[in-house]
């Protein structure tokens, strides 16, 4: 067995004894322990320190483990996360492996069978460290230094490394296929073509001779053989953005194309081999797709070997601003305008935003804001598109407290009525907020049970957390306060 | 008043060029299309903000014409290109790919594989039906 140099564990747990056993675990191995009875404590310790491992509880008093996987895994020092679950809790589980735990212990296991995960962790981790050499990655367009950024340009460097399928996965605009064209560049197949197969784009009638080609004669109108797009890809790589779209028929032939490598033209006789190496991109959850029967399974196993899972730009802390420098030093080159500076009030309105379109939509911003700018030298908020002003400006003004003695006018003297559209708003968030901080207070932060009470999805329900910055952990602690 | 979507590269007095044209009017309203007929009008457009352009449909009549797209790469990076081949050639096609096109079709088509693609790129409730393609 490989010697590991000291580690540090951290172990986030309610249970004083749990606590004590794995302590005692950790420091027979020579390693450094650390106890936090909470979350919010766990949380403060995983944050001033850089930890190896962390054995997490799922049901701490002020909230849910597994919820703060990816905060752990976005620190510096992204911890290996060992889950403990209760006794027989095979849903607990699958649920820790799935939020991107390392693996997990029951709470009933021994002490041996406790330490066989921290040992495993700790292990890939040093090989990891002994293996890792800087790679100089080709990233052109790719612009960020965040944590969220850096994981995905680890896998991309995977990806480039091997001939493996990858899919990449994200909301529109975050950069799909600038990262399936770096996996391109820096692969050993960089020399040859990189095909872009638009499933989104191609009407069903053209998906088969786009993807097959076809011989002369095979259809009306063919009147010279024709190359696919398969055929363009040999020793090369084959792209396919919105996979999700791609026809049954098409999914089902595609299949036999990845598995025999090889594949017959319309009108053809003979097989003809491709050798290609496929990148599949989808804003869609294609996992959800084929467990619904939208996507067939067997295709959706094929296409996962390598999954790469954008960020959406809100949590790619730190990286606006770098993003809105690069692109618009970019279009001011591209339109030969002298460089730009942004005022403070510019980059503060930039960072209120929520950027639904994400990177796309801040290039079509900067786009925008150059272009009433003019000559300029500075860019300020009035340069920036009216939507995005107002829904700025909406977002500050119900974070404030309004005033509610309306019924004598006396909140009225001396100001300007707002449209009644507005104040409806403004009035709906404020019960909306207050409905939200009630919620997790009742429910002890615990985000599963208030989804059951309030009926919301589990991304709706943190959508409107973000957006009244309530903190499910610090509800819940002023609910064991009360 | 509608948004113009397409920028539409063709040359002047182009037998090929007048069918794009026709099939690109087939299934887009006229207010939707920008169209350049030489390069240096192309160059120009592109460095402009995009303002709303979506799509861009260049024809490549030539392989010289290729090779003089290639440097306009980085620029047209931010819209969809469906690009009309000269020939067939595996070096004409590997040259296409490096502008990373959604679509290819040879200069010789009736373009209604570019009408219909075009169609699906720019749905919406306004636009009027398309013809099918001729296959």
């Amino acid at each position: 067995m490989v010697k590991t140099a000291m580690a540090r564990v951290l172990i986030i747990d309610d249970d004083g004894l749990m606590c004590k056993m794995l302590s005692g675990l950790v420091l027979n191995r020579g390693h450094e322990a650390t106890c936090a009875f909470s979350l919010e404590e766990g949380l403060e310790h995983a944050e001033q320190q850089n930890f190896d491992v962390v054995f997490l509880d799922v049901w701490l008093p002020d909230g849910n483990g597994l919820e703060v996987i990816p905060h752990l895994r976005a620190l510096p020092s992204s911890p290996e996360i060992i889950i403990i679950t209760g006794s027989g809790d095979a849903d607990g589980a699958e649920l820790a492996i799935n939020h991107g735990a390392w693996d997990y212990v029951e709470k009933t296991s021994s002490i041996s069978q406790m330490a066989l995960p921290l040992v495993g962790a700790l292990n890939y981790r040093q090989e990891k460290r002994a293996h890792k050499q800087p790679v100089a990655l080709k990233l052109e367009g790719l612009v960020g230094s965040s944590p969220p950024l850096q994981a995905c340009l680890d896998l991309l460097a995977q990806a480039a490394a091997s001939d493996v399928n990858a899919l990449i996965t994200g909301s529109t605009g975050t950069g799909k296929e600038l990262f399936a064209r770096a996996i391109h560049r820096n692969s050993a197949r960089a020399l040859g073509n990189f095909v872009v197969v638009d499933c989104a784009a191609l009407p069903e009638n053209l998906v088969e001779s786009a993807l097959f080609g076809y011989e002369k004669g095979a259809f009306t109108g063919a009147d010279k053989a024709t190359s696919g797009l398969i055929a363009q890809a040999h020793d090369g790589t084959l792209f396919l953005d919105e996979v999700g779209e791609l026809p049954e028929n098409m999914q089902r032939a595609f299949l036999r194309v990845l598995q025999e490598r090889s594949f017959r033209p319309i009108g053809g006789k003979r097989e003809i081999k491709s050798d290609f190496r496929l990148v599949a991109a989808t804003n869609r959850n294609l996992e959800k797709m084929a467990q619904q029967g939208r996507f067939r399974q067997d295709l959706f196993f094929r296409l996962r070997s390598l999954v790469i899972s954008l960020p959406p730009l809100k949590e790619r802390n730190g990286d606006l601003l770098e993003l809105a420098l690069y692109h618009t030093a970019r279009l001011c080159k591209r339109q030969g305008l002298a460089p730009k500076g942004f005022s403070p009030e510019f980059l503060r309105d930039l960072s209120a935003y929520d950027w639904p379109g994400n990177v796309r939509e801040l290039v079509n911003v900067l786009d925008t804001a150059l272009a009433a700018a003019q000559r300029d030298s500075t860019l300020f908020p009035p340069h920036l598109p009216p939507f995005l002003r107002a829904k700025v400006a909406r977002g500050s003004i119900l974070m404030k407290p309004v005033n509610g003695n309306g019924g004598n006018g006396e909140d009225f003297q001396g100001r300007r009525l707002s449209p009644i559209n507005e104040v409806r708003k403004i009035v709906l968030a404020q019960v909306e907020k207050r409905y939200l901080q009630d919620l997790m207070q009742q429910e002890k932060g615990n985000i599963q049970a208030a989804c059951q009470v309030s009926g919301l999805s589990r991304p709706r329900l943190y959508s409107l957390l973000k957006q009244y910055e309530i903190c499910p952990s610090l509800a819940a602690k002023q609910a064991i306060d009360l | 008043m509608l948004q113009r979507k397409l920028l539409l590269y063709t040359p002047q007095a182009h037998k090929a060029g007048y069918r794009l044209e026709e099939a690109v009017a087939a299934v887009l309203p006229e207010e939707t299309t920008e169209v350049v007929r030489t390069m240096e009008g192309l160059v120009r457009r592109i460095k402009r903000p995009h303002n709303g352009l979506e799509v861009a449909v260049i024809m490549a009549t030539g392989r010289k014409k290729l090779q003089e797209l290639q440097s306009l790469e980085q620029m047209l990076e931010s819209l969809r290109t469906i690009l009309i081949l000269p020939d067939a050639d595996p070096r004409t096609i590997a040259q296409a790919h490096r502008l990373r096109p959604r679509y290819i079709t040879d200069i010789r088509s009736d373009f209604q594989d570019v009408a219909a693609v075009l169609k699906k790129m720019l749905a919406s409730p306004d636009l009027p039906l398309a013809k099918p393609p001729s296959f």
